[in-house]
């Protein structure tokens, strides 16, 4: 025991010199003290367990750089505690307990069982005090039968008991100089002074306020002592003049639960049930009474007591309930609690401050436990000293400060990362402490309190805008052009047109990199667009010139395409129709059964027209064309095999050509498709590139006289017939992996559905066209034709898909245009991903959202992202209150769940009238609250259980019917509510 | 986004005072970003409001809580104003604003509603998911709230008619931690939602050293999934960032070891194109969904490689069990030079702000290569604010 006390000693003497001796030390100690040393403890060596944070082993063995906390464990809830005036020896109370412990540096040992009488047994103790100077073999008790019983602790055995008080004896106090002389304060309201030479107490003191709580002699003028009170109020009494206390203090709201005075005797800190420690002058002639400090803890206050130091402006609380942890908090910083020991797994009961750096606390936990201060936990250290927040945009609002030490963690997640924490966290208290001495002490360091924190967050706001222009946003939000139809207000217009309107705008934001991506759209589209048409014109020209055999490519371009237009455009209702049924029979017929299905969905001739030629037209125009033709004439020449295939398409074509011109050549034809029809596809699958040239030199050559027949009627039908040809056997060629069967059909479908959505903007597109391949499938080549029409529009789309095949080598159905699409860097399905996809990167959703709004029937995009985008569109213009904007997008928008919460989740809440709460039920008249029907009509004042007309004004309001015969039956100006004059329908604006 | 002129990083700054007596441990913006609230351990909440001037000019000012609070956020604009804090007494508070109250009255902020974590320990962190999200999960207008505490437990709150916000039950609860912690070790716990309310509601806490992202299965239960591995320390802040229609998500993390670390979520069978993910959840009613026996015909071909996981795991994610992320660990940054406390991502998830016990705010966007770099560092000096241009230009 020697070693620890002299450590311990040493420890008190200087904090910083000890962790370094320590460290030197503890082998030598650890040595030095024999085994048995802590046999010592005897049964309490079993309890004692050192509650170390990691490392430190449980062993009775000291390890300096472990917290000191010992605990030690007893049979019964303590409620109560008290030191010997030496510091060695604690004496432990509780119902059942009345003990003596010896508290070492590492271990609690029992000294002795203080017996209790068998009535004293019965009744709780609920406070000891150990005597002081003079009466230091004094233990004093109160019970809760208002007993107060002295023991000798050398004996351990009842001395005698003092019974006045008839009720509860809350606490006791010894005069810290006189230890003769005890105060005892009671439920009954009353504080006694004893002097224990006496049989009978010497004073009793009435504070005329409730029950007494607590009561304190003041060290530094042991004539005073502090009361607290159940009223709220705490008192400063001179006991020699017990008729009337010195000072009142209405202190707390509530019961006062304890008081204890500073070291520097002038002080006071109390606390309370209404959970907070306030520290007061008790001698401060101010009437107005303030608190010089205040601590807002979390539950009511039970006991206080200040750290043991000079000038000390740190103290420690627990609480009654709730919390099981003692706090220590300095009045420097009173919102943040200094030091938390979280030890105890019931109330805390007692706290005492064995010295500056010990705390004794016991527990209704059924123990006592010695922490140490320095090793408790710092909940600054688990505070942030930074705090920041991101607006919708670019705003950005922060508050930080560095923390005042700056460590540098290593990976330990324990309370310290090392010893030099310790050693610095110490010289900080002691340089902290040693500042005081430059002060007077007179005067308190609680009157001045100079180095009170000060938070030095700086906060600011600041406003980025190079991360998100607000005020382009706003403006772009409002200028986009998000619908074509013009449904959400201006013009109708094509989306080439859009999107320079798009572009113009942004231009004028400064967007210019926005700005231009939108012209490369525009340009995109445009050239798409064009590319359709020149496609047609291609068709039609080559098909001219199929026909003519030797015709040029350009001028069948040139002449063709207005025709291929025009017959395309109008003919295929009129004039094809009727001639179908001959053509079903046919390989085309089968085609023409395809189309047919694609077609009905598809929009009026004119668009489908257009954008099917648009969509497969990838190749420049003139040149394209004539290439083709050319090399289609070649290919003629060399490929025969080509030629047949091409021929049966242009049969079929023929057929439908010739059921534009004529029934009789259609039906004559058909035959020969038919026969050819089984040709084609093998030599589809020879032919690549060569095949859209054969079409037409097919026609030319092989099939001359059915393409003459055709020739005649229309030269688009020609065409058409070609271009069918052609799809068959491409598809054949290239599906043949994928659905060789009914290849044919099926291809053919695929293609001209792709294109007819392109054009349309249908929306349908794939599925659709997957349907349709399917049925075709199933129908293969017995499809049935009932609408020629169609599948002349049909062929007329598939010979877009001809046109771009050239190039590619694959051409004709939806899938191998796309394909093809896809290959051209600036094809508007290409240049949407890359757009899309860089600005959605940089959080440009503005951008995503609306290019996908614009071109979502034209491209594809990802439905998640898509859906991702909008949304998050949405979101920022809500955010920015751009709501006009935000309806309008859920208003076009195609993505269902948007337009199903856009209807779903729009609603107007309903609040009572009288009591303002919200009515639960929107579009009820009944509060659940107030239990009262809502204010009926103003002027029947029946309950309006439907539509209620008001003014908005002056808000007065009913059954339109009602109102109605108010204004116009009853010709009245004003408001019909009693005292209100409002003019609510002004007769000069509007009279009916 | 592109920046107007060549000093476009140029920053507006209006420094302002809190007023709080102690440090301020949270800001927050509301929706519109208009109004924002502070907590600080003094205690208060505060409200502040914008001004024309673009300064923040205090609106209210109580004492919300008796002890530090740590954390302030605004609930979904759809409910009307509600803040919610959670602090170290161990609630989380529920706040409503009072329009017909006087400004300046302590009435103003109604408390509607408070939790209190069960095993009476403090409370670290709260987040809203995001309301689509709760939308789609089939609880309709739910206004949900999680929180985590001391425990290591996060307890998610629902409240079935946000019109009144005095009901609330609790929904689900997660147990973080393996054990209990001992008393004395230094903790620290967070979360945070998925903004986006694809593939059901996800969360990401952190625990002590480790953080790990917790996903809906069938049931509406959050059930771990993916760990976002490489903490050397505690993790002291995540934030998820807004997807905002990216293919990947990003989730920053603020660690004691001094880093801030971006981790970003891919999904290895590119599964976000997949269209099949179309309103899964909105389908679903309360979350439940067709055991998958039900499809087994049409599904059969879908499953191949995921069966496994479906096997294993047969209540899998929500809305994606066949979803498995990658998670990559893109950067990590020690710039701080210390514990980095907070992390936050802006409103599109493009840049990243981080702070530290150096006092310095350091902002991280991703360069052209998709690099994350520091943007530039907000330093703390006071009323010496300064601003540092870094190797990053902006993309123009």
């Amino acid at each position: 025991m020697a070693e620890s006390t002299h450590l311990s000693h040493h420890i008190s003497q200087n904090r910083s010199s000890k962790a370094v001796f320590a460290r030197l030390a503890q082998p030598f100690i650890g040595s030095s003290r024999p085994p048995s040393s802590s046999g010592l403890a005897g049964g309490a060596s079993g309890h004692a367990a050192l509650s170390a944070p990691s490392n430190s082993a449980p062993t009775s063995a000291p390890n300096v750089l472990s917290p000191r906390t010992v605990r030690y464990t007893l049979n019964c809830p303590v409620l109560a505690l008290s030191a010997h005036v030496d510091g060695e020896e604690v004496v432990v109370a509780g119902r059942e307990i009345l003990r003596i412990l010896r508290v070492g540096y590492n271990e609690i040992s029992e000294v002795a069982t203080l017996r209790q009488s068998g009535e004293q047994r019965k009744h709780f103790q609920y406070d000891v005090k150990w005597g002081t100077l003079h009466q230091k073999n004094t233990i004093a008790t109160a019970g809760t039968n208002g007993t107060i019983c002295l023991y000798d602790a050398k004996v351990g055995l009842l001395d005698r008991q003092l019974r006045e008080h008839g009720r509860q004896v809350h606490k006791i106090a010894f005069n810290p100089v006189d230890g003769r002389l005890l105060l005892s304060a009671s439920q009954d309201g009353t504080i006694k002074l004893w002097d224990l030479r006496e049989k009978k107490s010497r004073l009793t003191f009435s504070g005329r306020a409730d029950a007494v709580r607590d009561v304190q002699f003041n060290a530094g003028n042991a004539v005073e002592f502090a009361a607290a009170f159940d009223n709220g109020t705490i008192q400063r009494w001179d006991y020699r003049k017990d008729n009337i206390y010195e000072r009142k203090i209405n202190a707390h709201n509530g019961p006062v639960f304890t008081v204890d005075w500073h070291p520097d005797g002038k002080h006071c800190a109390s606390g309370g049930r209404d959970r907070t420690v306030k520290v007061w002058d008790l001698y401060s002639e101010d009437p107005r009474r303030k608190a010089k400090h205040t601590i807002a803890t979390m539950c009511s206050v039970s006991r206080i007591a200040w750290r043991p130091l000079k000038n000390t402006t740190e103290l420690a609380t627990c609480a009654i309930n709730n919390d099981h942890r003692v706090h220590v908090w300095d009045l420097k910083r009173p919102y943040i609690p200094a030091r938390i020991m979280d030890e105890h797994l019931a109330s805390t009961t007692g706290i005492l401050w064995k010295d500056d750096e010990i705390v004794w606390s016991c527990s209704k936990d059924m123990t006592f436990v010695q922490n140490d201060v320095v090793f408790a936990t710092q909940p600054i250290n688990s505070l942030t000293h930074a705090a920041f927040s991101w607006g919708p945009t670019s705003d950005f609002t922060f508050a930080t400060q560095p923390r005042g030490r700056v460590r540098r963690s290593g990976p330990s997640t324990g309370r310290f990362e090392s010893d030099e924490d310790l050693i610095r966290d110490d010289r900080r208290r002691l340089g902290r402490s040693s500042s005081f001495k430059g002060l007077k002490p007179a005067l308190s360091v609680l009157e001045t309190l100079t180095d009170k924190f000060i938070s030095t967050q700086s906060a600011a706001r600041i406003t980025i805008s190079s991360i998100f222009d607000t005020e382009a946003f706003r403006y772009l939000a409002q200028k986009y052009v998000i619908d074509l139809s013009g449904t959400t207000g201006g013009a109708p217009m094509s989306l080439a047109q859009a999107c320079a309107s798009n572009a113009r705008a942004a231009m004028r934001a400064q967007q210019y990199r926005t700005g231009q991506t939108w012209k490369i759209l525009q340009m995109a589209l445009d050239w798409e667009d064009k590319m359709v048409e020149r496609g047609n014109r291609a068709i039609a020209g080559s098909i001219v010139s199929a026909a003519g055999g030797t015709l040029v490519a350009r001028r069948a371009l040139g002449l063709g395409t207005e025709q291929a237009h025009r017959s395309g455009a109008a003919s295929p209702q009129q004039g094809l129709v009727p001639e179908t049924p001959q053509g079903a029979a046919t390989p085309t017929q089968i085609r023409a059964g395809l189309a047919d299905e694609e077609l009905l969905p598809l929009p009026p001739p004119p668009l489908t027209f257009g954008t099917s030629l648009g969509s497969s037209t990838t190749s420049m125009d003139g040149a394209r064309s004539i290439s083709n033709g050319n090399s289609g004439i070649e290919d003629q020449i060399l490929g025969p095999p080509g030629a047949n295939s091409e021929v049966k398409s242009q049969l079929n074509g023929n057929g439908n050509g010739v059921g534009m011109g004529g029934s009789a050549e259609s039906s004559a034809e058909h035959p020969t498709g038919n026969q050819i029809g089984v040709g084609p596809v093998n030599v589809g699958n020879g032919n690549n590139n060569g095949y859209y040239n054969h079409p037409y030199q097919g026609i030319g050559s092989v099939a001359t006289v059915a393409a003459t027949d055709a020739t005649p009627p229309g030269s688009y039908g020609n065409g058409n017939g070609n271009v069918v040809g052609v799809d068959v056997g491409d598809s054949v060629e290239k599906r043949a992996g994928r659905e060789r069967k009914y290849s044919l059909a099926s291809e053919a479908t695929s293609s001209s559905y792709g294109t007819a959505g392109f054009g349309g903007r249908e929306s349908e597109g794939e599925d659709d066209a997957g349907e349709a391949e399917r049925r075709m499938a199933a129908q293969g080549m017995e499809a049935i034709q009932e609408e020629d029409p169609m599948a002349n529009s049909s062929i007329l789309r598939q010979n877009v898909p001809d046109i771009r095949t050239p190039r590619t080598g694959e051409w004709h159905d939806g899938g191998e245009s796309e394909e093809e699409r896809e290959a051209r860097p600036w094809n508007p399905q290409n240049l949407v991903e890359k757009f899309t996809d860089w600005y959605c990167e940089r959080g440009d959703v503005q951008m995503c959202a609306t290019v996908v709004l614009l071109l979502a029937g034209r491209v594809r995009v990802d439905e998640r992202r898509s859906d991702e985008w909008v949304e998050g569109y949405i979101q920022l213009l809500r955010r920015f209150k751009l709501f006009v904007t935000a309806a309008e997008i859920v208003k076009t928008t195609q993505i269902e769940g948007l337009r199903e919460a856009g209807g779903n989740q729009t609603f107007a809440k309903v609040g009572c009238g009288r009591c303002y709460k919200p009515i639960a039920q929107n579009g009820s008249w009944f509060c659940e609250r107030c239990l009262q029907i809502q204010d009926g009509c103003v002027i029947c004042r029946e309950t309006v259980k439907g539509r209620w007309t008001m003014c908005q004004t002056c808000s007065h309001g009913g059954h339109d019917n009602c109102l109605r015969e108010w204004f116009f039956g009853e010709k009245m100006d004003s408001c019909a509510a009693v005292g209100c004059d409002h003019d609510c329908l002004p007769r000069n604006h509007s009279d009916p | 986004m592109s920046g107007r002129s060549p000093n476009s990083s140029q920053a507006n700054y209006i420094q302002f005072s809190t007023g709080h007596d102690d440090l301020v441990h949270d800001v927050a913006y509301d929706f519109y970003g208009r109004r924002m609230a502070t907590v600080s351990s003094d205690q208060r909440l505060k409200v502040f409001d914008l001004n024309d001037e673009g300064e923040w000019v205090i609106s209210e000012s109580f004492r919300a809580h008796d002890a530090s609070i740590n954390r302030v956020i605004w609930g979904p604009p759809e409910h009307g104003q509600i803040i919610a804090t959670c602090s170290y007494d161990r609630t989380v508070r529920i706040w409503e604003e009072q329009e017909m109250e006087p400004k300046g009255s302590n009435l103003r902020w109604k408390r509607q509603f408070q939790m209190t974590s069960e095993s009476h320990t403090a409370v670290y962190d709260i987040s809203f998911p995001p309301m689509s999200a709760c939308s789609a999960s089939g609880t309709s207008t739910g206004l949900k709230l999680a929180f985590i505490s001391t425990d290591g437990t996060v307890h998610i709150y629902e409240c079935r008619e946000p019109q009144d916000l005095t009901h609330w039950i609790a929904v689900d609860v997660i147990h973080t931690l393996p054990a209990a912690l001992g008393k004395e070790i230094e903790v620290s716990f967070c979360l945070d939602f998925c903004p986006s309310r694809w593939g059901g509601e996800q969360l990401v806490v952190g625990a002590m050293d480790k953080a790990q992202v917790y996903r809906h299965n069938r049931l509406g239960k959050f059930r771990p999934a993916e760990e976002l591995k490489g903490h050397r320390g505690l993790v002291r802040d995540v934030s998820w960032a807004a997807g905002m229609g990216r293919s990947y998500h990003l989730i920053a993390t603020a660690c004691k070891d001094g880093r801030v670390r971006i981790f970003k979520l891919t999904t290895g069978a590119g599964n976000l194109a997949a269209p099949k993910s179309k309103y899964l959840n909105s389908s679903g009613g309360s979350g439940r969904r067709p055991r998958p026996g039900v499809g087994a015909g049409l599904g059969a071909d879908l499953r191949g490689q995921d069966e496994l996981l479906t096997v294993v795991e047969p209540e899998g994610g929500f809305g994606g069990e066949d979803e498995r992320w990658h998670v990559d660990l893109i950067a990590d940054f020690d710039d701080h030079h210390s514990d980095v406390w907070r992390v936050a991502w802006n409103a599109t998830g493009t840049v990243l702000s981080s702070a530290g016990d150096d006092g310095n705010i350091r902002l991280w966007k991703a360069a052209f290569s998709g690099e994350f770099q520091c943007l530039s560092v907000i330093a703390s000096h006071r009323s010496s604010s300064r601003w540092e241009e870094d190797q990053v230009t902006f993309d123009d």
